[in-house]
């Protein structure tokens, strides 16, 4: 399945002082002195969710791919979360008012409405579950749906 | 004719005026001062840079200049340093440094007398890091002659 990447906005800071700071001189006979070393690191991460996704007549469950925190370097007490908008109907391409209900769930069953995630790697699997009894109720046609991955960076929980 | 020569006699003797001439060798001392001297310039604050790796480094040059010492001596620069960043939330980032070539023992860098100017160059190499912040430390640079 493919994926979709959304990458942070910010890059890694390159830290480049473009400030002429005067020298720090030691002479005869010696002696010491104390210079500063630092770096400003922005923070970065990138998600995964699931692409485009084709619903089998009559399935009741399908692989609807993962929500995954591929890479990270975020502020300590920090996490990524990813919120989930979806209708929960799929729409009849011929008449928007014929549906077919549907739920987004992860894999105990849970109905996926956001997660938040720290540590690259970490992932939530997703499915679309219909039931027979929508199956059995829907016209016939083609029927879609758009569903909206929101990302944000936010205090961790 | 013997009053004429009795004139002429006496001027003889008066021009036979004796002088006083040393008659041995005689040490003189010459001596002068030189001061030893020297003047070693270090950055105030070194910015690490990320790097294609993801690590973090910079390079430092130490400057070395107007070095005059006595025979056998050189300058000796060295660091003081827990060798971690720090960032503002507590995350911690370990470095180190690499020392300017051609140096030996715990010295970062190494100078001679020499009236050029000298310049060495150190690295501060630190890892990946784990977490995003503002990381800082404080390293202190001790010049000797040694």
């Amino acid at each position: 399945m493919n994926k979709k990447y959304i990458a942070a906005a910010s890059a890694a800071a390159v830290m480049v002082s473009m400030i002429s700071v005067p020298a720090f001189a030691v002479d005869y006979p010696g002696g010491s002195q104390d210079t500063r070393i630092s770096t400003a690191i922005e923070p970065t991460y990138t998600v995964t969710i699931p692409a485009d996704t084709t619903v089998a007549f009559n399935a009741l469950s399908t692989d609807f791919g993962a929500v995954t925190l591929e890479s990270a370097q975020i502020d300590p007490g920090k996490a990524v979360k990813v919120e989930l908008d979806a209708s929960g109907s799929l729409k009849n391409a011929a008449d928007a008012d014929k549906t077919i209900a549907y739920t987004i769930n992860t894999a105990d069953n849970t109905a996926f409405t956001s997660a938040s995630y720290q540590t690259a790697g970490d992932t939530t699997a997703l499915k679309i579950d219909i039931t027979q009894e929508a199956w059995d109720a829907a016209f016939a046609g083609s029927y879609s749906d758009t569903v909206t991955f929101t990302v944000s960076y936010v205090d961790a929980e | 004719m013997k009053r004429i020569a009795s004139v002429l006699l006496a001027g003889i003797i008066l021009s036979a005026v004796p002088v006083t001439a040393s008659a041995e060798g005689q040490d003189t001392r010459v001596k002068f001062e030189v001061d030893p001297s020297y003047t070693v310039i270090i950055p105030p604050e070194i910015i690490l840079d990320p790097q294609s790796d993801g690590t973090y480094a910079k390079d430092a040059a130490i400057t070395a200049s107007d070095v005059r010492l006595k025979y056998g001596q050189g300058i000796t620069v060295a660091l003081e340093s827990d060798y971690t960043l720090t960032s503002d939330e507590g995350a911690e980032l370990a470095y180190s440094v690499i020392p300017a070539n051609n140096v030996s023992g715990d010295a970062v860098a190494q100078f001679k007398t020499d009236t050029a100017d000298q310049t060495a160059v150190i690295k501060f190499q630190a890892g990946v890091p784990e977490f995003s912040g503002n990381y800082k430390d404080t390293v202190t640079f001790v010049i000797s002659v040694s």
